[in-house]
């Protein structure tokens, strides 16, 4: 694997209970590269804490967050260690995201053009009379049509996938070395949601920027991604290259993400899904979070925590069950 | 744009009219005889007669209002029963006045309760904001004649910095007039202030609390802007919709303000204009107070439409 330009190592991060005032953890020691011009997918069910984690690159976490452990390497700066002046020259520069509702993701106050020539004013030495030529020109990139009139149109005016386009446009004004797309389609109808992953592939392709992609469609993640890591319950279970993902899925957990894909010559009546949900942070168990979940639990399960061991080069799972395998 | 303001302004029109229509049957239902209060006790059935042909209310009801309705188009309001002299003379003596005391109670309100609610709206929880909150909540709950004779009583009387009555000194002239022009203003523009302020700083208050949960508020942040540029670039001007709309709604109310604080502080405005009538039973000039204000309300609410329409985009021109 190449030099990686983002690296978050060993993050842990917890909420503080307003009532209370206890930290409950959420992330535990999360570890994830992201190498130059690479489509790192990020996977797992709602609350499982892929947004948590990409939140915290972005210095986006509210009040209430804590970070209590680790680091997040980029430009070989601690980007853990900035102050938020410091942390402005990388945000929306270098590191810019798109979220998961574009209906409101957007001013509704300013124009289009004004919200994409904003970005370009926070970090080039440049008019507001050209900044908006720029946004127009970006809006071209994003293949809107006629963009010199949706830079004068509000964002109401504009459909779901048009704003989603927009938000990449914004995103991608300043040429960012990373993408980070929050859920980017899934408030988009199918053929939209098509339609902006090529555009994003397309621009990645054109820019060689990076893009981390978080979601819980693994038809997307098998669409877009080089490389998989799957999260549950704050914790990184598995990490591999999209084609050894799904030729080996190896955590339980993955497995069932799997199995719960409907397929079109599938014999079985009923799909298949995983007993139970995540529970809230506050229940997490101590050692295998999914242990409770999980078919193949066992007594080691429920009281050491399993931690990412490789079974083979780039494939990396934290299961008891792998570890005789990562072992040898 | 245009279209919708000539709509609105047609509206505005039906309003004033339907709000002169009832003031003109209520004053009609009303159980005293004009003629009474014109000539007083002393008069003849002959006196009185004469008077009520004068007048015209002899005439059908229809027939009056048409009437009433033409002299109010070439600006006839009448004549006072009490001082004998057309209301519309009489209305344009106390209207700057109260004009006066009422824009620069706004326009005050809106610098120092704005930014005051953005603020600590921001700063929710913090002890600034429970302070600015406390304050706030006393000012909806308060009293205004109470609130008035208090400051009357401390700042006027008690430790006199300022006047206790009236607009002006008329000992003055010219620069100084001014001066005292405003001096006069200042414990009656401070009583209407602080229901109004109060208004402003919660209402806008709760809608930065909400506006900056929005999505739209995470964009700003990602872009990597300052915080300060959120809250004023990207919360406030969003904040500020509901604000506004609760002015607009709030001018009626303003209109009771006016009429206790100018009592109060012997302001010569149209409140205590409407004050004295009702004692008077001065029915023309009540009538055409009402119309009056209806006017101004109407027409403030117009200018608050169009403030809404240039703050929110997605307001529908059709």
């Amino acid at each position: 694997m190449p030099e990686p330009i983002l690296s978050i190592r060993n993050l842990s991060v917890g909420f503080r209970d307003t009532e209370t005032k206890e930290v409950i953890n959420v992330l535990r020691d999360v570890s994830i590269d992201v190498p130059a011009d690479h489509i790192l997918g990020i996977v797992g069910e709602s609350g499982c804490g892929k947004s948590v984690t990409m939140h915290t690159v972005m210095g986006l976490l509210p009040r209430t967050a804590v970070v209590t452990a680790g680091q997040i390497r980029y430009d070989n700066r601690d980007l853990l260690g900035l102050n938020p002046v410091q942390m402005n020259e990388y945000r929306g520069k270098e590191i810019a995201m798109i979220f998961q509702e574009p209906m409101t993701s957007l001013n509704p106050v300013y124009r289009v053009g004004d919200q994409i020539a904003e970005m370009l004013e926070l970090h080039q030495d440049i008019s507001h009379k050209d900044a908006l030529a720029e946004a127009v020109r970006k809006l071209e990139l994003v293949s809107i049509p006629s963009p010199e009139k949706v830079a004068e149109q509000y964002p109401h005016e504009l459909s779901g996938g048009m704003r989603q386009r927009v938000m990449i446009a914004i995103a991608m004004a300043c040429d960012p070395k990373i993408l980070i797309a929050d859920e980017p389609t899934t408030a988009l109808d199918v053929t939209i949601q098509a339609q902006i992953l090529a555009l994003m592939k397309a621009l990645k392709e054109k820019m060689h920027s990076s893009i981390i992609l978080i979601t819980h469609d693994l038809g997307v993640v098998a669409e877009m991604a080089d490389e998989v890591v799957v999260m549950y319950a704050g914790d990184v279970v598995e990490k591999a290259l999209v084609v050894n993902l799904f030729r080996e899925p190896s955590h339980p957990y993955t497995t069932g993400l799997l199995k719960s894909l409907p397929m079109l010559h599938s014999s079985d009546e009923r799909l298949y899904n995983i007993v139970g949900t995540v529970p809230s942070p506050r229940n997490f168990p101590e050692a295998c979070r999914f242990a409770p979940r999980c078919e193949f639990v066992h007594d080691r399960c429920l009281v050491e925590r399993p931690r990412l061991v490789r079974i083979a080069p780039d494939h990396e799972v934290a299961c008891w069950l792998r570890v005789a395998q990562g072992a040898a | 744009m245009g279209r919708y303001v000539a709509r609105r302004v047609l509206k505005g029109v039906i309003t004033l009219l339907i709000t002169i229509t009832l003031t003109f049957l209520i004053v009609r239902l009303l159980p005293s005889d004009p003629a009474l209060m014109m000539l007083g006790e002393m008069f003849t059935a002959d006196q009185r007669d004469a008077l009520i042909q004068q007048f015209g209310l002899d005439k059908p009801l229809l027939q009056q209002y048409f009437i009433y309705l033409g002299n109010l188009f070439r600006g006839d309001l009448g004549m006072s029963f009490f001082q004998r002299r057309p209301v519309m003379t009489i209305i344009q003596e106390k209207l700057p006045w109260t004009l006066l005391l009422m824009v620069t109670t706004q326009i005050l309100t809106m610098l120092v309760g704005i930014p005051l609610g953005v603020y600590s709206g921001y700063k929710r929880g913090t002890a600034l904001d429970q302070v600015v909150n406390a304050v706030a909540i006393f000012g909806v709950s308060v009293f205004v004649p109470w609130l008035g004779f208090t400051l009357l009583y401390f700042f006027g009387f008690r430790l006199p910095i300022f006047p206790v009555g009236g607009a002006y000194n008329v000992a003055t002239s010219g620069f100084a007039r001014v001066l005292d022009i405003g001096e006069h203003m200042v414990l009656p523009v401070a009583t209407l202030m602080v229901i109004f302020l109060a208004n402003y700083v919660l209402y806008t208050r709760g809608s930065v609390i909400d506006v900056m949960e929005e999505d739209y508020i995470k964009t700003a942040r990602s872009k990597g802007m300052t915080e300060r540029r959120v809250l004023w670039k990207h919360a406030s001007k969003n904040a500020m919709i509901p604000t506004v709309t609760m002015a607009g709604m709030m001018l009626g109310q303003m209109v009771g303000g006016a009429v206790l604080t100018e009592t109060i502080y012997a302001y010569p405005g149209v409140g205590r204009m409407i004050y004295q009538a009702v004692g008077q039973q001065d029915y023309p000039v009540l009538q055409g107070a009402f119309i009056i204000l209806a006017l101004s309300v109407i027409t403030m609410n117009i200018i608050t439409d169009i403030g809404i329409l240039y703050l929110d985009p997605r307001i529908k021109l059709e």
